[in-house]
């Protein structure tokens, strides 16, 4: 079993080489036809983002206000009882401001939008892929990246952040109600909030999200782009992409948390 | 005489499988060219080549004087300006409607005003008997209905040939009678070469001008549709009759039976 996987070591190696080097090519020519094509010849980001930042935005936003509202309450249950018992239960207000800006809104915001609209952009455009409609924009002289991932991009880029920011707020509300039960007044608990943040706090946390936003695009419609074998292979990536896009999140907010720390 | 397309000792493998083995034509301006094969044949690999979905391992092919093998990108998109393709499932873009999907490529490659762009895919609709549907979405319409709408998207810019991967797949003989006209009307009243990739015999000779019977990526047998139904060969035989016994075997003869079994 042992000899086998380390005779696959080789291949696997080289496979996972090839996807990095495809993600990587996959995101510079997004970054051409996002940021530079529109410039020099006809693109239709403009009639495909706002349908896409409805759904990837506007219809994320109950479960991203779920989530953050439940993260802010687990946040105070989990830490309030310990504050109380040194006397310093005011303090859990900027505790969850700090935690929800800096680290859990953001994070987990992404991976809401993992689940909702990663898997989405993989499954619908590994469907296109295996029904050669990518193919047939390639015949038709249109570049299937600046057609249907350049506006994703744009999309997911403007609103990731928004939904971010939203977390953050509901996060800390979600706090604010919890700590109601600790005899909290809610004025003081804001006062607080608000005292203890920083601006760094808040930047850090939506630098975070740009990173995800690209993260989560590029390696959905990466995946979506190399489904092979009909369905089962669309079934196989889907699986795979979600997989991915949550550990390369993990990986980024650990780089970015050591970046922050070091630099600020 | 140079014909449109010319194919020169196009070879192509995929690991061990020789997918194309020295495969040579010409295709003439103005003719309906039909290549004709069982499954697995090599015929959908060469139709991916000759529209530079696919590369060849060696071999030309020569499309309006441009070499596709060697072309650039640059190259290669003006090369597809001059041909359309039909889809075996049409390949419609499921989020468009079909007038937006004939629209598409004519937004893209011109200039025209909305208005203009409008009365040209009325005009491509009405060729093909779909005017009425425009407003409708891929997935409303029939199988036939959907090839239709495609074969409208293929020659929305005007090209000089359309390739047609297996036109009568999934369709009723009324839908296939159809397509068939339709193929027919593209070279006698618009001028255009037609390149079909097809198993169904019957089609095929309704509308071929020059036959290629490829078998196992191999060019068989090559002619008018009156040298292939007097070619006395065994194999061309078998395919134009459709008989199951014949050098076209379809059940595997490599490796011993009685070993498989008695190694179970």
């Amino acid at each position: 079993m042992l000899g086998s996987r380390l005779a696959e070591a080789p291949r696997t190696l080289r496979i996972f080489f090839q996807n990095v080097g495809g993600m990587w090519s996959l995101f510079r020519q997004t970054l051409y036809w996002t940021f530079v094509a529109p410039f020099r010849q006809k693109t239709e980001h403009r009639l495909h983002t706002f349908p896409l930042m409805e759904a990837i935005g506007n219809k994320s936003f109950g479960i991203v206000a779920l989530v953050a509202f439940l993260i802010g309450v687990i946040l105070v249950i989990q830490t309030g009882y310990i504050l109380e018992r040194y006397g310093q239960v005011r303090q859990v207000s900027g505790l969850v401001a700090v935690t929800m800006t800096r680290e859990l809104g953001p994070l987990m915001t992404a991976i809401v939008l993992v689940a909702r609209v990663g898997a989405a952009f993989t499954a619908g455009l590994g469907t296109m892929q295996i029904s050669d409609e990518v193919l047939a924009l390639r015949t038709m002289s249109i570049n299937p990246v600046g057609y249907l991932v350049a506006p994703r991009l744009i999309a997911i880029l403007i609103m990731l952040p928004c939904l971010t920011v939203f977390a953050n707020v509901v996060g800390m509300a979600g706090g604010c109600a919890m700590g109601l039960t600790f005899g909290l007044d809610p004025w003081g608990y804001i006062d607080d909030s608000i005292s203890f943040l920083q601006l760094q706090d808040l930047l850090s946390g939506i630098a975070k999200s740009v990173l995800f936003a690209v993260v989560i695009c590029i390696v959905s419609c990466y995946m979506a782009f190399k489904v092979e074998g009909g369905p089962e292979g669309l079934a196989r990536n889907t699986m795979v992409s979600v997989v991915t896009q949550l550990v390369m999140l993990i990986m980024v907010d650990g780089f970015m948390a050591a970046f922050i720390q070091a630099v600020f | 005489m140079a014909g449109l397309i010319e194919v020169r000792h196009v070879r192509k493998t995929f690991g061990e499988k020789v997918a194309l083995e020295d495969v040579s034509f010409t295709v003439e301006q103005g003719k309906t060219f039909v290549i004709l094969g069982s499954s697995g044949g090599g015929k959908s690999t060469l139709l991916r080549i000759m529209i530079g979905a696919e590369t060849a391992d060696s071999g030309e092919v020569i499309l309006d004087g441009t070499d596709i093998t060697k072309a650039s990108e640059n190259q290669m998109a003006e090369v597809r300006r001059k041909f359309g393709v039909l889809f075996q499932e049409g390949a419609l873009l499921g989020s468009l409607t079909v007038g937006q999907n004939v629209a598409l490529p004519i937004r893209y490659h011109t200039n025209l005003p909305p208005r203009t762009i409008e009365i040209m895919v009325k005009m491509k609709l009405e060729l093909v008997g779909l005017r009425e549907a425009d407003r409708k979405l891929p997935s409303q319409l029939s199988g036939g209905m959907r090839k239709r709408a495609a074969l409208a998207r293929a020659i929305a810019l005007d090209p000089l040939i359309i390739f047609y991967d297996e036109p009568s797949s999934g369709l009723d003989p009324v839908a296939t009678a159809v397509i068939s006209q339709l193929i027919n009307d593209m070279k006698t009243k618009m001028g255009l070469t037609n390149v079909v990739i097809t198993h169904d015999i019957q089609s095929a000779f309704e509308i071929a001008d020059h036959v290629v019977l490829l078998h196992r990526g191999k060019i068989a047998a090559q002619g008018s549709v009156a040298d292939i139904l007097q070619n006395e060969d065994p194999l061309v035989r078998q395919f134009i009759t459709g008989s199951a016994t014949g050098p076209l075997e379809m059940r595997s003869t490599e490796g011993d039976y009685y070993n498989d079994l008695l190694n179970i």
